[in-house]
């Protein structure tokens, strides 16, 4: 892997400098995927014919001249629930009719390759986006790289863990209640939440109608902002979609945090019973390092974050159930087990629990308004522990459990998860940076100044070095 | 108590028309209690005059 750009900034530069060519580093993370990927279920759709000649054809073009931007030429994954032309969209299960997205690609998947972007494939996803990865759906199983005995989070695992490995240099999530920020945490790198409405999400299978976002997945924070600055933008197939300006996120990275004002929740978020020491140890020492950058750092309240966690996963489990109904009812065996029951809990709510849960909604917004009034960013851990072995996940306890990500999908405010260390027993930790709605710039901002000076996230577990050299 | 909770998850996911195994069934009446209190604590105060965050628009041919 020393051989070549783990970052997509590294690689742009690379391509540029006539280091490397695309077709050279397609080639090269296509054979990475074909050692690795039986091991740690990462992909589960590789298209090398496709991802080659776009790669010749971003090497022609730049030859000529025709620089489409930072993503020209960079090798991406596309997590499994959003439609691509070149290849089948499963959402990892055997229920979700094969024709739909059949041939055509979602308009974020569309950007991406309009801005030169290699697509090398569809990433393992937790089935339709919810429930926990099973040994038993006939599907990949996707495993952490820091430790194939533990889980790579979800519901973007697939994506997580290809960046992790050297896989992508690049790739596509989805967030409802934490699947961008999840995986990023338990796989060591930088994953981005971004404001509801900011990406359009038509040519995605839906799982909670308004709460769902397409997020950028990256090594750092420099390399989620080249690729949102590719993936924003309204579009009208989509109705929650926004119309508002996109900004150069890169160009927002100033490296400097001098005077940015830091707000620090500590109920809920460092105080409940099942945060883990090292977790919170790690956290509280990022949030030094960004005091030590200059940042105003100001502890707050935020009440009632524990129902926000809630709200959400009522308002998920609701439109995840009214979307599947029929068929759960007609193929409730067909479902895998984690997914159904998962999705089956919306059925335990009545009709005023869940008009309850938007109006809280409204409510919370207020309530994050009035905190961050004088605010930049809050900062709070982005899950309770590093990853768990695959064979302790208790998706029951998780659902009733505490979380972090799920409160910020309520609001739909933006939310960067960024590495913050690593474990006694060496597997990642992350902190979560949340900013105002369509504030991006700040959240990456404030990432990459952090990441300006550790390198957690370009660290490689090292099954992924020994495979990369031989 | 035991037996009414089984009663009251039966007869929703009778309502939803939902066929569970017996062990996922079992799962649902031991967790029913805690997602009930949880959807209970919704209803705060505080939201009493909120109205809900819905985003519909009327109007037609919105999109292309």
């Amino acid at each position: 892997m020393s051989d070549f750009p783990q970052t997509i900034k590294d690689a742009a530069a690379a391509l540029r400098g006539g280091q490397i060519t695309s077709a050279e580093l397609t080639r090269a993370l296509l054979e990475r995927i074909d050692a690795l990927n039986p091991s740690l279920g990462a992909f589960i759709a590789v298209t090398p014919d496709t991802a080659l000649a776009a790669a010749r054809k971003a090497d022609v073009d730049l030859r000529q001249g025709i620089d489409r931007g930072p993503l020209h030429g960079i090798p991406l994954g596309v997590k499994d629930i959003i439609a691509t032309r070149d290849a089948p969209t499963t959402a990892n299960s055997h229920v979700l009719d094969r024709a739909w997205g059949d041939g055509w690609d979602a308009p974020v998947v569309e950007r991406l390759r309009d801005a030169g972007g290699v697509i090398l494939g569809k990433t393992v996803t937790s089935e339709f986006a919810c429930g926990a990865p099973d040994p038993d759906n006939g599907f990949p199983l996707p495993k952490n790289p820091w430790n194939l005995e533990h889980s790579a989070a979800g519901s973007s695992a697939g994506s997580g863990i290809s960046i992790a490995a050297g896989l992508a240099l690049g790739a596509l999530g989805t967030d409802t209640g934490g699947s961008v920020r999840g995986p990023a945490a338990a796989n060591g790198h930088t994953g981005l939440k971004v404001t509801f409405g900011r990406v359009p999400k038509f040519g995605c299978v839906p799982l909670g109608y308004g709460l769902d976002s397409v997020g950028p997945m990256a090594r750092t924070a420099w390399d989620c902002a080249a690729l949102l600055r590719v993936m924003a933008g309204y579009d009208a197939r989509d109705p929650t979609a926004a119309n508002v300006p996109v900004p150069d996120y890169t160009a927002a990275l100033t490296g400097t945090i001098r005077g940015l004002r830091i707000g620090v929740p500590t109920n809920y978020f460092f105080d409940v019973p099942d945060l883990d020491a090292e977790v919170k140890s790690a956290v509280l020492t990022g949030v030094e390092a960004l005091r030590a950058l200059g940042a105003i750092v100001t502890e707050v309240h935020l009440p009632h974050a524990e129902v926000a966690k809630t709200a959400n996963n009522l308002i998920l489990a609701a439109d995840g159930l009214a979307y599947h109904h029929n068929d759960l009812r007609d193929r409730w065996l067909a479902y895998g087990r984690y997914t159904r029951t998962v999705i089956a809990r919306g059925a335990m709510y009545n009709a005023s629990d869940y008009v309850q849960a938007l109006r809280f909604r409204a409510y919370f917004k207020k309530v994050v308004a009035s905190v961050m009034a004088d605010l930049d960013v809050l900062v709070t851990p982005t899950s309770t522990t590093p990853a768990e072995k695959i064979a302790d996940v208790d998706m029951t306890r998780r659902m009733l459990g505490v979380s972090f990500t799920g409160v910020w999908n309520l609001v739909g405010l933006p939310a960067l998860a960024v590495p913050c260390g690593f474990s006694s027993s060496g597997l990642p930790l992350s902190m979560q940076i949340v900013g105002k709605p369509f504030d991006e710039a700040s959240v990456l901002r404030v990432g990459d100044a952090y990441q300006q000076g550790v390198d957690w996230q370009l660290r490689v577990p090292p099954m992924a070095q020994v495979a990369v050299t031989a | 108590m035991t037996n009414d909770v089984a009663t009251t998850v039966r007869t929703l996911l009778e309502a939803a028309q939902l066929t569970v195994t017996d062990e996922e069934f079992e799962i649902f009446v031991t967790t029913y209690p805690d997602i009930r209190a949880a959807a209970d604590a919704m209803y705060v105060p505080e939201v009493r005059y909120e109205e809900p965050g819905l985003n519909f628009d009327a109007r037609w041919e919105i999109t292309p």
